[in-house]
């Protein structure tokens, strides 16, 4: 056991629940363990002003086969799915308090009442940040889960929020990442050790869906000046896949450690 | 920084190097407050001491007063009066004969009655040794107190004065 013990994160999808234990005192680190319970096909999906629990007694269920597997954590956090808000990098203006910058810029765009919102943001380098918008009620469906479970959530915190945050403390000089959820993706390029372009978009699961990673990458890549397209890294479930087809579209792409997208967050 | 979407509020986690934390800071304040203890009980027995010591000072203040007080020209006179029949001249000059060694002589005696009885003896002497001895009379005497010499001549026999306090009650 580690020495100050272990912090413990889940993440929540559509295909399933994903959690992972994490030495405390080491960010970003990869899982002591790491388990993955498959969700029934339609039991959640993530949406920003609908019911995401469709069928919350099997969602409740494999929740609690994850816990199970991981040593029934009593406190943990809770990583809601890419999908199910507004993401937007802003340029908070000077001596703004960022979260109220963007509550300003985001709510208009929001499909529900700005008031309706929960609102954080992090930084990403360059006096910029990442801010997410999420319908208060959608939160606490999945805070419900949990605290049906038995455990007690120290944070909520949003795809791929933590993991953008870890990476740009990582100060990437130049790099494409692909966030991947099951039902959208997020594409951040990194350039001097700043974030400096973010899209978040739905994916085609039914085909196509790599063929429009790729698009959306050459775009960003084009209005960014770009003549090459720097090194694309794919994080979360199936990236093997992902990569593996982003490179057969011509990028150098390759799978970056999905631990770290819950270790970021732990 | 992470971002927290939370509806609720929670408490803090208690990760197990704060609770370390927390259990050294209770030892420590237990400590402190042990020391913290001792010194109260330390000040409480200091403030004791002082006011045993106060009282012990108010006290001899107290009976301190009155000798300091000045004395009332009545009050004067009646000790005068007590000291002049407790210490006569006769009985004076009577207690004094019995200290002259012989070789000595007393010439002049001056009675200074005052809060006590001051006197003024000029003596002569054969020798300076007959001086000694009456000197060594006078000084062991429990009648007188504060036995000084004074000046002192040698013009042929020695001569000399000697200032004393007599003290009635005394032996002699």
């Amino acid at each position: 056991m580690a020495l100050l013990g272990v912090r413990t994160a889940i993440a929540i999808d559509a295909s399933g629940v994903a959690g992972g234990t994490f030495p405390r005192g080491r960010s970003a680190a990869e899982p002591t363990e790491r388990v993955r319970v498959a969700l029934p096909e339609g039991a959640l999906e993530p949406s920003a002003t609908e019911t995401n629990l469709v069928r919350p007694a099997e969602v409740k269920a494999a929740l609690l086969d994850l816990l199970e597997r991981l040593g029934r954590p009593t406190r943990v956090v809770a990583v809601l799915p890419l999908g199910i808000g507004r993401l937007a990098l802003l340029q908070p203006a000077l001596g703004a308090e960022p979260r109220d910058f963007a509550r300003f810029r985001l709510g208009p765009s929001l499909p529900f009442a700005v008031r309706e919102a929960v609102i954080d943001t992090v930084p990403t380098g360059g006096g910029g940040v990442l801010a997410g918008a999420v319908r208060r009620t959608v939160v606490a469906e999945f805070e419900d889960l949990v605290a049906s479970c038995g455990v007690e959530l120290a944070r909520v915190d949003l795809a791929p929020l933590a993991a953008l945050a870890a990476r740009q403390r990582e100060r990437p000089a130049e790099a494409l990442d692909v966030f991947l959820g099951d039902r959208a993706y997020a594409l951040a390029l990194h350039e001097a050790g700043a974030l400096r372009a973010f899209r978040c978009r739905r994916r085609a699961p039914g085909g196509g869906d790599v063929e429009r990673i790729a698009e959306t990458l050459r775009a960003t890549a084009r209005e960014s000046g770009r003549a090459v397209t720097p090194r694309v890294l794919v994080f979360g479930e199936s990236s093997g896949a992902v990569a593996a087809g982003l490179t057969a579209q011509g990028f150098a792409a390759s799978s970056g450690s999905d631990g770290a997208l819950l270790g970021a967050a732990a | 920084m992470s971002a927290d979407f939370s509806t609720r509020t929670r408490a803090e986690s208690s990760p197990r190097l704060v609770r370390l934390g927390v259990v050294i800071g209770a030892l420590l304040l237990a400590a402190s407050a042990g020391q913290a203890c001792r010194a109260v009980a330390a000040r409480s027995a200091a403030r004791s001491e002082l006011a045993t010591r106060q009282a012990d000072l108010a006290e001899l203040r107290r009976r301190l007063g009155p000798l300091e007080r000045p004395s009332s020209p009545e009050a004067t006179l009646r000790r005068q009066v007590e000291l002049t029949a407790r210490a006569s001249p006769p009985r004076v000059l009577a207690d004094l004969a019995t200290l002259v060694p012989p070789g000595a002589a007393l010439d002049r005696v001056v009675l200074d009655y005052t809060d006590e009885l001051g006197l003024e003896l000029r003596v002569e002497a054969r020798t300076p040794a007959d001086y000694d001895r009456l000197l060594e009379a006078l000084r062991s005497s429990d009648r007188l107190k504060g036995v000084l010499p004074g000046p002192e001549t040698r013009e042929g026999d020695l001569t000399a004065t000697v200032t004393a306090v007599y003290r009635p009650g005394g032996q002699p």
